[in-house]
C-alpha cells in the first residue's frame, strides 16, 4: 500500500531536504501500522507525540491502509 | 515591608498608598483584579463613564529572583467589549517593576477634565501627573520612544489611538526588552477604559524600590528549582523545543491536521495557506533574511521558554514582534491570507494603533464576509487599519470589534460569545475549548480553560476532540488551574511541563507559598482557581448575565464544519453544569 506522509516542525528533519507539511509518499507492505511508518523513515517512535491519520488523533499501533494521509508532530503547543 | 495599594485619582489628580486589607490580602496577579473589581466597581456601570476604573496587579511571584518566566502583569475592571469582569495579563516589562515597587495593585479612578490626557510617572516617590498632550494622537511605537527618551529602561504602559477614542477593542499596551509595543492585555477593550480614566501612558521606575519579600527562601527556592527544571525538560518548553524554535505559531500546521483551524470567518476548518503562516514559515524567514529577525526571544527578562520572535522584513529590519499563533491566524487563515509578510505589517499596526489582534482579524473577516472586500485581499485588509487609526466613521464600527461591524454589514455568522470573538480553534472540531469559551466570565478565550492540551496536543493525557463526554468537566478544571496561574505572574505556558511533571505542578504551589507565606500546596490549586471563578461569575451575574449568554453562537448548532462535518452538539445543559456549584454551599 502506499500512503501520504506529512513531516512537521523538528521532525522533518527525519526526510532529507522536505519542507514542514509538505506531503511525499511511502510504500508500506499491506498490514503495516502507524508504528511501522515511523520505524521506515527512522524517527524514534518517542519523538512523534501526535498522530494524525486522514486528520483524525491516532495512535502508534493504529492500522494504517492505502491512501492513508499521515501527519506526524513532536510535541507541540502555544496559545 | 508589607505591599501597599496604590490608588491613583485621576479627578482630583492625586495619589495615595493604602495598606492592603485583609479580604485581599491572599491574592494577587487576576485574583487581586478580579476581588477589587467585584469590591469597588459597580457591575451596572457603563464601562467607559465614571465608576469604571482600572485594576493593575502583577502575579505573586512576580520580580521575585529568576523565578522562570514570571513577569506577567494583569489588567483588570469592566470590559466595554463584553459587559462583563474583565482580565486580560500581559508580559513585557511593567510586571516586575511594579512588584518591586512594593506595589501589590495600583487602582486608577476617577476622570480629569474633559480633553486633558496623562502621563502617569510611578516610582518609589509616588506618582506624577505629566501632561500627555504631546503624546495624543500617537501611535505606541512614538509612545514608547519618546517615553524612553526622558525615561529609560522603564517600564512603558500605554493605549494608541484606539483607546484615545475608546473603542470597544482597544488594547492596553506593555513594553517588551526592546522598547517596542507588542506585549498587550488585548482583549475585552481595557484600553478604552484606561482612555476613559484620561491615562495615555504609565511610565514607572523601579529604581530604589525595596523589591520583592520572599517569607520563605527555603521553599521557594525548592520550588523553583523544581518548576525550572520541569520547564526544561519538557519537549514542548525546553531549550530549542517547538515552542523555543517555532513560537506559538508551531500549532498553525496541528490544529489545520486536526481540521480546527477556523478559516474564512469560521466557515470551514482547515486553510490551503496554513503551512505558509505557520511557526516553521516564520522560522524560515527568520533564518533567510537574519539581521534583526529572531525566534527564541523573551518578552520580558528572565523568561526561560522565549517563544516569541521578531520578524524582520528583506532587508533584515524588524517589521514586528511578535507574530504570535492567533495573530498569524486571525490575520491569516482566517482572512484568507497567506503572505506573511502581510500579516506582519497588520500586527505592527494593531501593536500601533492599540488594537488587540484576535478580535482586529475576526473583525476584517467579518467586513470581508461582509462584502467590505474580498476574502484573501491582502492590501485591502492592511488599509483598514489605518481607518481606524484616523479614526473615519468606518474605522470606528471596525474598531469595535466582530459584534458591531457584523452588525453594520448585515453579517450572521458571528463567532462570539459574551460580545467577544473567538480565538483560532474551532468549537466544533475541539468541543472542550467550546465549553471553555461558552462559560468563561471573560467572553469568548482560549487561555481561560486551555483544553486543547488533551484534546488537540497531548499534554495531560489524550482526550478526542470530536467527541462530546467529560468536556463540561474538563473545561472546569482547566479554568479554575488557569485562575490560580493567572494569579501566580506566571506564563500560562508553564501549564505544559507543570500538567506532564509532577514536581513542576507542586513547584509552582512551592514557590508561591515561598514568596506569600500563604500555605499553599498543589492541592489548592483548583479550589483556590474556582474561588477566583466565583467572584467573576457572580460580578458577571451582578451586570445581567444568565445562562443564556454561555452559549456558542447559533450558527454553530446550524452548520456543519468541514473537513469532519460537525456541528456544535454538547446540550445547554451540560454547558450549565460547568458553573451550577457557584449557588451550592
Ligand atoms: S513563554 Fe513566551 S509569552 Fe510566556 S513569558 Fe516567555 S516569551 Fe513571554
Amino acid at each position: 500500500m502506499r500512503v501520504t506522509v506529512k513531516l512537521f516542525a523538528t521532525l522533518v528533519r527525519f526526510n532529507e531536504g522536505s519542507q514542514s507539511g509538505k506531503p511525499f509518499e511511502v510504500d508500506l507492505p499491506d498490514g503495516s501500522h502507524v508504528k511501522d511508518l515511523i520505524d521506515l523513515l527512522k524517527i524514534p517512535p518517542q519523538e512523534t507525540h501526535v498522530i494524525f491519520v486522514n486528520n483524525i488523533i491516532e495512535e502508534h499501533d493504529s492500522n494504517l491502509k492505502d491512501g492513508d494521509v499521515v501527519g506526524l508532530f513532536p510535541p507541540v503547543g502555544g496559545g | 515591608m508589607a505591599k501597599k495599594i496604590l490608588r491613583i485619582n485621576m479627578t482630583e489628580l492625586k495619589a495615595v498608598y493604602e495598606d492592603v486589607p485583609e479580604k485581599w490580602s491572599r491574592w494577587a496577579g487576576r485574583g487581586l483584579t478580579s476581588a477589587i473589581v467585584c469590591d469597588e466597581v459597580d457591575p451596572m456601570c457603563h464601562p467607559l463613564g465614571p465608576n469604571n476604573k482600572v485594576v493593575i496587579a502583577p502575579g505573586w511571584v512576580t520580580g521575585s529572583p529568576a523565578a522562570p518566566s514570571s513577569g506577567r502583569t494583569s489588567f483588570g475592571g469592566k470590559s466595554p467589549l463584553t459587559g462583563g469582569i474583565k482580565e486580560s495579563n500581559a508580559g513585557g516589562l511593567s510586571g516586575q517593576m511594579i512588584a518591586k515597587l512594593g506595589l501589590a495593585a495600583i487602582i486608577v479612578e476617577g476622570t480629569p477634565a474633559k480633553g486633558e490626557w496623562y502621563t502617569l510617572v510611578v516610582s518609589k516617590d509616588g506618582v506624577k501627573f505629566e501632561s500627555a498632550a504631546d503624546l495624543f494622537g500617537k501611535g505606541m511605537y512614538e509612545v514608547d520612544e519618546l517615553l524612553w527618551k526622558k525615561y529609560p529602561k522603564t517600564a512603558v504602559i500605554g493605549i494608541g489611538q484606539a483607546g484615545e477614542m475608546k473603542l470597544s477593542n482597544a488594547g492596553i499596551s506593555v513594553n517588551d526588552p526592546e522598547n517596542k509595543p507588542g506585549r498587550y492585555a488585548g482583549r475585552g477593550g481595557m484600553g478604552a477604559v484606561m482612555g476613559a480614566r484620561g491615562v495615555k501612558a504609565m511610565v514607572i521606575v523601579d529604581a530604589g524600590g525595596p523589591g520583592v519579600e520572599i517569607q520563605n527562601q527555603e521553599l521557594f527556592k525548592q520550588g523553583r528549582k523544581k518548576l525550572t527544571e520541569s520547564i526544561q525538560e519538557h519537549g514542548l518548553t525546553k531549550k530549542a523545543g517547538a515552542l523555543n524554535s517555532f513560537g506559538t505559531a508551531v500549532l498553525v500546521n496541528l490544529l489545520n491536521e486536526a481540521g480546527g483551524l477556523p478559516t474564512r470567518n469560521f466557515s470551514a476548518g482547515q486553510f490551503e495557506g496554513a503551512t505558509k503562516i505557520s511557526g516553521e514559515a516564520i522560522a524560515e524567514v527568520c533564518e533567510k533574511r537574519g539581521g534583526e529577525g529572531t525566534m527564541g526571544h523573551g518578552c520580558h527578562p528572565g523568561c526561560i521558554i522565549k517563544c516569541s520572535n521578531i520578524y524582520p522584513n528583506e532587508s533584515g529590519e524588524a517589521i514586528v514582534s511578535c507574530i504570535e499563533y492567533e495573530t498569524t491566524w486571525s490575520m491569516g487563515a482566517n482572512c484568507g491570507i497567506d503572505n506573511l509578510d502581510f500579516i506582519a505589517k497588520m500586527t505592527r499596526e494593531c501593536n500601533d494603533i492599540g488594537l488587540d489582534t484576535i478580535e482586529a482579524g475576526n473583525t476584517v473577516a467579518i467586513a470581508m464576509e461582509g462584502g467590505l472586500l474580498e476574502f484573501g485581499d491582502a492590501e485591502g485588509a492592511f488599509k483598514t487599519f489605518d481607518e481606524i487609526r484616523k479614526g473615519t466613521p468606518l474605522g470606528r464600527i471596525l474598531g469595535q470589534g466582530v459584534e458591531a461591524t457584523a452588525k453594520a454589514f448585515g453579517v450572521s455568522r458571528v463567532p462570539v460569545v459574551k460580545h467577544q470573538s473567538m480565538p483560532a480553534y474551532e468549537p466544533r472540531a475541539v468541543k472542550g475549548i467550546g465549553v471553555t469559551y461558552a462559560t468563561t466570565p471573560m467572553g469568548a478565550d482560549h487561555t481561560a480553560g486551555y483544553t486543547i492540551a488533551p484534546e488537540i496536543a497531548g499534554v495531560s493525557g489524550k482526550l478526542d476532540p470530536l467527541s462530546d463526554d467529560g468536556k463540561a468537566e474538563l473545561s472546569l478544571t482547566f479554568q479554575a488551574a488557569t485562575a490560580f496561574i493567572d494569579s501566580s505572574g506566571y506564563c500560562l505556558f508553564i501549564a505544559f511541563p507543570i500538567l506532564d511533571i509532577a514536581k513542576g505542578w507542586e513547584g509552582m504551589a512551592e514557590s508561591v507559598a515561598g514568596v506569600t507565606g500563604l500555605n499553599i500546596t498543589g492541592a489548592d490549586v483548583v479550589p483556590l482557581g474556582k474561588e477566583i471563578l466565583k467572584m467573576e461569575r457572580l460580578f458577571n451575574e451582578k451586570a445581567g448575565f444568565t445562562a443564556e449568554d454561555d452559549r456558542p453562537p447559533e450558527f454553530m448548532r446550524e452548520e456543519a464544519l468541514p473537513p469532519h462535518n460537525v456541528k456544535w452538539t454538547i446540550t445547554d445543559k451540560q454547558l450549565d453544569s460547568v458553573f451550577g456549584w457557584v449557588h451550592e454551599n
